[in-house]
């Protein structure tokens, strides 16, 4: 049975008792003040697990652990000491974090680009598939790890070295999952279009890509997670700049506070890409009836 | 066009879903494998091509031939085979342990209505930092042996399995509890017979995609520190500018990979054949 989507629920269902909170958020499910409470009473564990992290971190101090305050402390101090006019993000956010996001938003976007045509084309053809899913079927299973050799053999310690890996690491699960979402474009749909006549141009910005939107959009979500570990793995292994190179030079000089501090910025950054694909998700696909859990 | 002609007849043949010009279901097995040989063939002749005009130089990529003449050099040196069957050995551990304490934590979590939410909070905080991250540090912890190689695994693929024994167990079909209630069945049966079949198509999902990313960490960690491995392999031939060797190593690595995938995949669907659409 197809669950009805929040706007439509809200429209369907009998108006709230305060007519002035129904009116002011119409598409809201839950008034705003019990989705505080659900949301701040779903925390207690983390909030317990940092308690004990900090509590244990103070009364036996180890060195590879500090105190989660600290920790933070820290963190502000290395990120956000900058002006207003650079969002407060410190000089050192600039020479750190930025090489790395660019080199992220190079090779992924790159993926993209090529990965979406690519993925589009094997899902309309079926000998085109049955020619290359054989490699790429290849490509997926390899551990993307092993290629990091590979990279540095090729590039040498450059950033299109970083760049390449994450290119190669994440295009196939774009292609994969563009062309599953093609090629299972409901087959009425597309007869519906050719009886109409439609121009092939059209067929496919009208019809096939919207549809095979869904498909599309599991691939970019997937492919930044990986994206994201192959960011930080290839700068573990051979960089002059970035994150990850951060990470290693505070271990390999003990400053684990500055260590943890990298970790929490790395943390960040992959929450804040995550909750942006996901807006753009809920965005693009509003036309579709979700049915719970499974029906994705 | 002939697809347009052809529509009709198709009607009846192809299962819904598909719509291609030439559909997957009109292709025979022994086509799909022609097809495939000549894809992949077509792909290293493309290969072969860049090497011998050099536009790929040589240093970088070695032709296929060059990488294949070192294959059987590799797949019987003794060294490699070493390798391998740390990596493997590794893998098949981190992975046996990651899916035990992932399932249990995630029937637990997901059983108990108080700890839902909150605990799904905190994996998604713990998932946030990709694993191979915390490499430093479980090199600080656990040295450069086995035992980190292990643990870095099992954390990363901990959260990815807890999260979808987790949606298994949530999309229990209700109607089947409340038919196990009304019989009065107690919580611990209604929890093994009820819960657990039902969410083991999304378990096995979990596990099946922890086993790459196993692989992949177990490799990471090799790469950057430990003492054995294939990753070590890999990281001490590259040093040594034997392209070939690292490229007959990867490719061997892939194909196993491979293999692997596909014996899951078939475990999978035996294990839950019932299921229609697994």
């Amino acid at each position: 049975m197809p669950d009805p989507s929040g706007a439509t629920s809200t429209l369907t269902r009998p108006p709230a008792d305060d007519k002035a909170t129904a009116v002011r958020v119409p598409r809201r499910k839950r008034p705003f003040g019990r989705r505080l409470v659900a949301g701040v009473s779903s925390l207690w564990l983390l909030v317990a697990i940092a308690i004990l992290w900090q509590v244990v971190a103070t009364v036996s101090p180890t060195l590879y652990f500090p105190p989660l305050s600290k920790i933070f402390v820290q963190f502000g101090q290395d990120w956000f000491t900058g002006d207003p006019s650079s969002l407060f993000l410190s000089q050192h956010f600039f020479d750190a974090a930025v090489p790395s996001l660019r080199r992220l938003a190079q090779g992924w976007g790159l993926a993209l680009v090529v990965g979406i045509p690519v993925g589009i084309l094997l899902g309309r053809s079926a000998v085109a598939a049955a020619m290359y899913f054989p490699f790429i079927r290849f490509w997926l299973a390899e551990p993307k790890s092993a290629i990091i050799p590979v990279a540095v053999q090729i590039f040498g310690i450059a950033d299109s070295m970083n760049v390449f890996l994450i290119f190669v690491g994440t295009v196939g699960l774009i292609i994969v999952n563009t062309a599953d979402g093609v090629a299972g474009v409901d087959r009425m749909t597309l007869q519906t279009a050719r009886s109409l006549r439609i121009s092939p141009f059209t067929l496919y910005r009208r019809v096939l890509v919207p549809a095979a939107m869904p498909g599309i959009l599991t691939g970019v979500r997937v492919s930044i997670g990986v994206a994201l570990i192959l960011m930080v793995i290839s700068e573990l292994y051979a960089t002059t700049a970035g994150v990850g190179y951060e990470i290693l030079l505070n271990q390999q000089s003990f400053k684990f506070l500055q260590m943890w501090s990298a970790f929490l910025l790395i943390g960040v950054i992959s929450v804040l890409l995550n909750v942006v694909l996901e807006l753009i998700e809920k965005r693009v696909l509003r036309w579709q009836r979700r049915e719970g859990l499974s029906g994705q | 066009m002939t697809a347009a002609s052809t529509t009709t007849r198709r009607t009846q043949q192809v299962p819904p879903g598909s719509s291609r010009a030439v559909t997957a279901a009109q292709l025979s097995r022994a086509q799909r494998i022609g097809l495939g040989i000549l894809g992949t063939g077509s792909l290293i002749a493309l290969w072969q091509l860049g090497a011998s005009t050099g536009v790929i130089p040589p240093s970088a990529l070695p032709g296929p031939a060059v990488v294949a003449a070192a294959m059987p050099g590799v797949l019987t040196s003794g060294e490699f085979l070493g390798a391998l069957g740390d990596t493997l050995l590794t893998w098949l551990i981190a992975l046996a342990l990651g899916s035990a304490a992932g399932i249990v934590i995630g029937l637990v979590t997901s059983a108990i209505p108080f700890l839902r939410r909150p605990s799904m909070v905190v994996v998604n905080v713990a998932r946030a930092v990709p694993a191979t991250a915390l490499l430093p540090i479980a090199i600080l912890m656990f040295g450069l042996a086995t035992e980190m190689k292990v643990a870095i695994a099992f954390w990363a693929i901990l959260w990815p399995i807890i999260i979808n024994t987790s949606y298994g167990v949530l999309g229990t079909e209700p109607l089947r509890l409340d038919a196990a209630r009304s019989m009065r069945w107690s919580w611990w049966r209604r929890q093994v017979y009820v819960t657990l079949p039902s969410a083991l198509p999304s378990i096995l999902t979990g596990v099946r995609v922890a086993t790459g990313t196993a692989l992949v960490v177990v490799i990471a960690a090799e790469l950057l520190g430990a003492r054995s491995g294939v990753g070590t392999f890999l990281r001490l031939y590259q040093q040594a500018l034997r392209p070939d060797i690292v490229y007959a190593a990867v490719i061997v690595v892939g194909l196993l990979g491979a293999l692997l995938y596909t014996v899951l995949v078939r475990l999978e669907r035996r294990a839950v054949g019932w299921r229609a659409s697994a």
